[in-house]
């Protein structure tokens, strides 16, 4: 206890003995020039702002950067909606349509009826990748009316062929119920 | 304006050296020191509408001193170097003449020395302890440290201290 007594002693002892450092000279003249200079705020705040800053550039770069590279990354069925509007929505209502029918077919998949369907998504493949190709002769700047009707007949086309094999298979299996009947009896 | 620059001189006239030496006795470098104390006159002079007057003037721009100058401890933490001032100032006035209030002079520069040899969280808890004479609570929340932990540092400090003083007879 009476040791903590006297450094506390001392210190008061000492109070107002302390200050004796002096600043560098020419500190006051330093400081009128500050004063004269549109305050450039205080030490921690100037210096804080730098790293806040510098991040939000960068990723502002980034995103900039990102948009400028993802641009011609958009896909085919965009840049279509960008020169016809109509035609992409059009398109979007057949490869709907397409689909549902593709999907009714496959489950038709019977022994019997299999070799017809395979032949039919193998058509069907065929005349995709002809839509894709007459997609980019549209983008390469075709003549455009032409491209867009025959777009449209070929996805008609593709219907066409799900309706008439989805008629066949009924067909077949028609037959073979009439054939079981025959054998049956 | 021309008015407002006269005041602001004359607080900077009164309050610069206290203010130089707080900052230096944690900073331990005579040119932060001197940046620390003029950009706190600065950021106190515009943020004057929040001084409420709970406290002195005084007491309030030191506020900001010490804050400002722990903030830049920290930071010097990370790159450190030995300024040749922070050395020199000591030397200086050696031929103080041996009156009484030399006596006591040269008394708070030797305590002040050997404050400077003691670890930098000891002699920054100390100086704002029995210097500023900040209590163990004000003392916590300018250092960040919890209260046990602030409490236990400055009185290591404090035990620290007194061996050193022992060891050059100044107690």
């Amino acid at each position: 206890m009476k040791k903590k007594e006297t450094i506390e002693s001392l210190f008061v002892q000492l109070q107002g003995t302390f200050d004796q450092a002096e600043p560098p000279a020419g500190h006051r003249d330093r400081f009128l020039s500050r004063l004269e200079k549109p305050s450039p705020g205080v030490v921690p705040l100037r210096r804080s702002w730098w790293r806040p800053l510098s991040i939000a550039a960068s990723v502002l770069i980034m995103v900039a950067a990102s948009v400028f590279l993802m641009r011609p990354e958009a896909s085919l069925e965009e840049r279509v909606a960008a020169i016809s509007p109509e035609v992409s929505e059009t398109s979007g209502y057949f490869a709907n349509l397409v689909n549902q029918q593709v999907k009714a077919l496959e489950l038709e998949q019977s022994p019997e009826t299999q070799p017809l369907v395979a032949a039919t998504l193998r058509q069907l493949q065929q005349l995709e990748a002809d839509y894709g190709k007459m997609e980019q002769d549209l983008l390469a700047g075709g003549n455009s009316k032409l491209i867009l009707s025959a777009m449209i007949r070929n996805f008609q086309t593709r219907i066409d062929l799900l309706q008439d094999v989805m008629m066949q298979i009924e067909q077949i299996k028609l037959y073979k119920n009439e054939t079981h009947a025959t054998q049956t009896i | 304006m021309q008015g407002d620059r006269r005041a602001q001189t004359a607080i900077y006239d009164r309050y610069y050296r206290a203010m130089y030496n707080t900052a230096l006795r944690i900073v331990k470098d005579s040119a932060t020191a001197e940046d620390i104390m003029q950009e706190s006159f600065l950021s106190a002079f515009t943020k004057l509408g929040t001084f409420k007057g709970e406290v002195t003037f005084g007491a309030w721009l030191k506020r900001i001193v010490i804050n400002n100058s722990i903030y830049q401890y920290r930071k010097g933490q990370k790159h450190q170097e030995v300024g040749l001032e922070g050395v020199m100032y000591k030397v200086e006035d050696k031929d103080v003449t041996e009156s009484d209030s030399g006596r006591t002079e040269r008394m708070a520069q030797k305590v002040l020395e050997t404050l400077n040899e003691l670890k930098d969280n000891y002699r920054i808890s100390l100086t704002l302890h029995l210097i500023e004479g900040y209590d163990y609570e004000e003392i916590c929340e300018i250092t960040g440290m919890s209260y046990g932990s602030c409490r236990t540092t400055i009185s290591r400090a404090k035990e620290s201290l007194r061996k050193k003083l022992t060891v050059s007879e100044i107690v």
